[in-house]
């Protein structure tokens, strides 16, 4: 029996890389669109540098701070500042050609001073490009610190505060209020002689202090992978990009798998080797050995070049990694041989495995991870197989995960595998 | 060597195959005969091994198939109706699989593969991808590959379907050859011609039945005449208005194909005589006569009611 297997699957092993466009294929594609996708999301190369975002930035203002507003928001890490006038940054955001520009109208400096005790607030312009709005974030979140730091500094140091706060005392109307304002303005005088108050008096080392408001928090962010290096949140990105094509390739595989089976079926060829001295069961598995070989090469193939390309790691098990791919690849056989023994003709077929896959692959977490979809989605993502080959892969590439961890998804693989075939040595004895 | 007794297969309300029986002797090709549809394929499926009767039994050297692996199967070299091959492959990557199938060892394989090819006369294109052969040496090849283990009967479901007169003689050259050797042979198709060249046994079938069996002497002997007449007419209109006529007139079966009448007369030369004349007098002008010998055909004709090629 396993003499006549391993035949049937030399001989699909033969016909795999007797055509070799296909053959070429069955690698290329995944890794086009894993590579792709990693452009897009997880950046081109080893290492990825935080891309900054094009700003426009429009000065029509003489005061001194608006000019070191623009200065600092030049020297912000996410923001790359251009300046321009009115009318170019508005036609450069029409077109497209840039997402956002802000204006500082005549006068804003002052205006925003004042109106930290008193007055209307000052107008900070802001053209943009709707289609892309999450540049419009990054900008805003960039520009309210530097903004908030350097007007709080301006508004609420030195003579200037003093300023601001006898004309905010002068238009109260209110008697009990202007006494009480009255009052704050001789406790600021005397806290600024005694250099208590922001940004007025020297700090501990006697370096003048920077003044002005501060962020009161700063965020720490750690992106939670096993990875020890910089760039640590880009390899998961990538691992996981590279792991979703991958296993969607070997799929779409297995369907061709299957077409080739229904084809033999068509042809007489099936019914040649069911004429010669060979079980149904050996003729099926043979057929799933084949497949799981060729699928195990593709696999290994896709995540290779990621790695060599793209260079992110394994973190966790190796061996864990090894027992995922041979269940993935072998529920990927099983998988198409269930297709074969479901279908009539290759036609029939071919289409609704191919919509079959492209839903197990985006439920399944392959195009984006399942923690990106509705909750109700991914629970039901435990009855796709495609979600415990990518959970698996995922943990033993860049979560770190242990052998023992990996059981789960090998063990949820392997009884997927063991459906697929039974039932498809059913179909197939009984047609 | 087979025998065949009582086979029925029914697919849903089809009746394919409706209590088939025949026996062939070894040494000797036996031919079924039948219109596309008879169940000659499912008959021969059933032969084979790939298709289990609803009833009756189909017995080689005394032993019926028992089971997907049965050493039974080893005696059977199954021809397709299809180009049953890897068309990706070459010859040799073709043959050598299939005999895997049966055991065959390396030796053995490397052994029989070129003698096999011999015979189909492939040796030159042994290593050639087999899609780059013409149709001819795709069934050529398709012989070979059920010749490959060595067996004592050979199965052949209508191994000339869309093959090239040059061909089909080539073919029909490798199958007298084994014939000549003693393998006992199998054949259907639906070309009489082929079956009276190839066959020493014939069976016509049709509707699932064997209507009726034995040497092509014997079957020729069951027409009411060994010959058959045959005019054509300028349109149908004439044609119909003759087979009325003669029909009365001629004693025998006389048919319609489209402008043409063909009778199958009881008595040879009175018939023509009676036919002309009758024809004559009605002032009927056929535009050409012929008298043939008879074929399959008028036996086909005779035994159905209907023609082979319908």
């Amino acid at each position: 029996m396993l003499k006549h297997i391993v035949s049937i699957a030399k001989k699909d092993f033969r016909l795999f890389t007797a055509d070799r466009k296909s053959m070429i294929i069955s690698f290329l594609v995944p890794i086009a669109i894993a590579c792709f996708f990693t452009m897009v999301m997880g950046g081109g190369g080893k290492e990825q540098k935080a891309k900054k975002i094009p700003l426009l930035v429009v000065n029509e203002d003489g005061d001194s701070m608006t000019t070191t507003l623009v200065e600092k928001l030049k020297l912000s890490e996410n923001l790359a500042v251009e300046m321009v006038s009115r009318e170019a940054a508005k036609q450069a955001v029409m077109k497209g050609a840039k997402s956002v520009a802000i204006a500082f109208g005549k006068g804003f400096g002052a205006q925003a001073r004042s109106a930290l005790f008193a007055g209307k607030p000052a107008i900070l312009e802001e053209f943009y490009d709707p289609g892309k709005a999450i540049d419009r974030q990054v900008v805003q979140g960039a520009i309210m610190q530097v903004l908030m730091q350097e007007i709080s500094k301006a508004g609420m140091s030195g003579e200037g505060a003093k300023k601001n706060l006898a004309s905010a005392m002068q238009s109260e109307t209110d008697p009990s209020r202007k006494e009480a304002w009255g009052n704050f303005i001789q406790s600021w005088e005397t806290l600024d002689k005694s250099g208590a108050m922001l940004g007025s008096g020297n700090n501990a080392t006697g370096e003048v202090a920077a003044g002005g408001m501060r962020q009161p928090f700063e965020i720490s962010a750690s992106a939670m992978t096993a990875s020890k290096d910089s760039n640590a949140e880009a390899n998961a990105t990538r691992g996981h990009i590279f792991a979703g094509m991958a296993i969607q390739g070997i799929m779409f595989f297995a369907i061709d798998a299957a077409m080739g089976l229904l084809r033999d079926r068509r042809t007489g060829v099936w019914n040649r080797m069911k004429a010669a001295p060979v079980s149904s069961m050996s003729l099926v598995l043979g057929k799933g050995l084949g497949s799981w070989l060729i699928a195990l090469l593709i696999l290994i193939g896709v995540l290779a070049f990621g790695m060599l390309v793209f260079g992110f790691r394994v973190y966790g098990s190796w061996l864990g990694l090894v027992l995922v791919g041979l269940v993935t690849t072998l529920m990927t056989a099983a998988f198409g041989l269930f297709v074969a023994s479901l279908g009539k003709s290759e036609a029939q077929s071919r289409g609704l495995s191919v919509l079959a896959v492209l839903m197990m692959s985006m439920l399944g977490g392959a195009w984006f991870p399942t923690s990106m979809m509705p909750k109700i989605v991914q629970t039901m993502s435990a009855v796709i197989p495609v979600r415990w080959a990518i959970d698996g892969i995922d943990a033993m590439m860049y979560r770190g995960a242990s052998l023992a961890d990996g059981m789960v998804p090998v063990l949820a693989l392997s009884a997927f595998a063991v459906g697929f075939t039974s039932f498809a040595v059913l179909r197939l004895r009984k047609s | 060597m087979v025998v065949v007794q009582s086979l029925f297969k029914s697919f849903g309300a089809l009746k394919a195959v409706n209590g088939v029986s025949f026996e062939v002797k070894k040494g000797t090709c036996f031919g079924l005969l039948g219109p596309n549809g008879a169940g000659k394929s499912t008959t021969i499926s059933m032969i084979v091994g790939t298709l289990i009767p609803d009833s009756g039994q189909v017995t080689i050297n005394g032993k019926a198939i028992s089971g997907d692996t049965d050493p039974l199967r080893r005696k059977i070299g199954y021809v397709p109706q299809e180009l049953a091959l890897f068309e990706d492959l070459n010859c040799l990557q073709n043959l050598s699989f299939f005999a895997s199938l049966y055991g065959m060892t390396k030796a053995e394989t490397e052994a029989k593969t070129q003698e096999v090819l011999t015979i189909v006369g492939l040796t030159d294109r042994a290593s050639e991808p087999v899609k780059n052969f013409s149709g001819g040496m795709k069934r050529r090849l398709n012989i070979a590959v059920a010749l490959v283990h060595s067996p004592e009967l050979l199965v052949l479901d209508e191994p000339t379907v869309g093959v090239d007169p040059q061909s089909r003689n080539a073919i029909f050259d490798v199958l007298e050859k084994l014939k000549s050797e003693g393998m006992t042979l199998i054949y259907t198709s639906h070309y009489m011609e082929e079956v009276e060249r190839m066959c020493d046994q014939i069976a016509i079938v049709d509707h699932g039945t064997v209507m009726i069996s034995g040497t092509l002497e014997q079957l020729l002997a069951t027409l009411p005449s060994r010959f058959q007449l045959r005019f054509s007419f300028a349109d149908e209109d004439i044609a119909v208005t003759a087979k009325s006529l003669l029909g009365s007139a001629v004693a025998g079966k006389v048919f319609r194909k489209e402008s043409t009448v063909e009778i199958l007369p009881e008595q040879g030369a009175k018939a023509i005589v009676d036919s002309v004349s009758e024809l004559q007098k009605a002032g009927l002008v056929f535009e050409d006569m012929h008298v043939e010998r008879g074929s399959l055909e008028e036996v086909f004709l005779h035994s159905t009611g209907k023609s082979l090629r319908d």
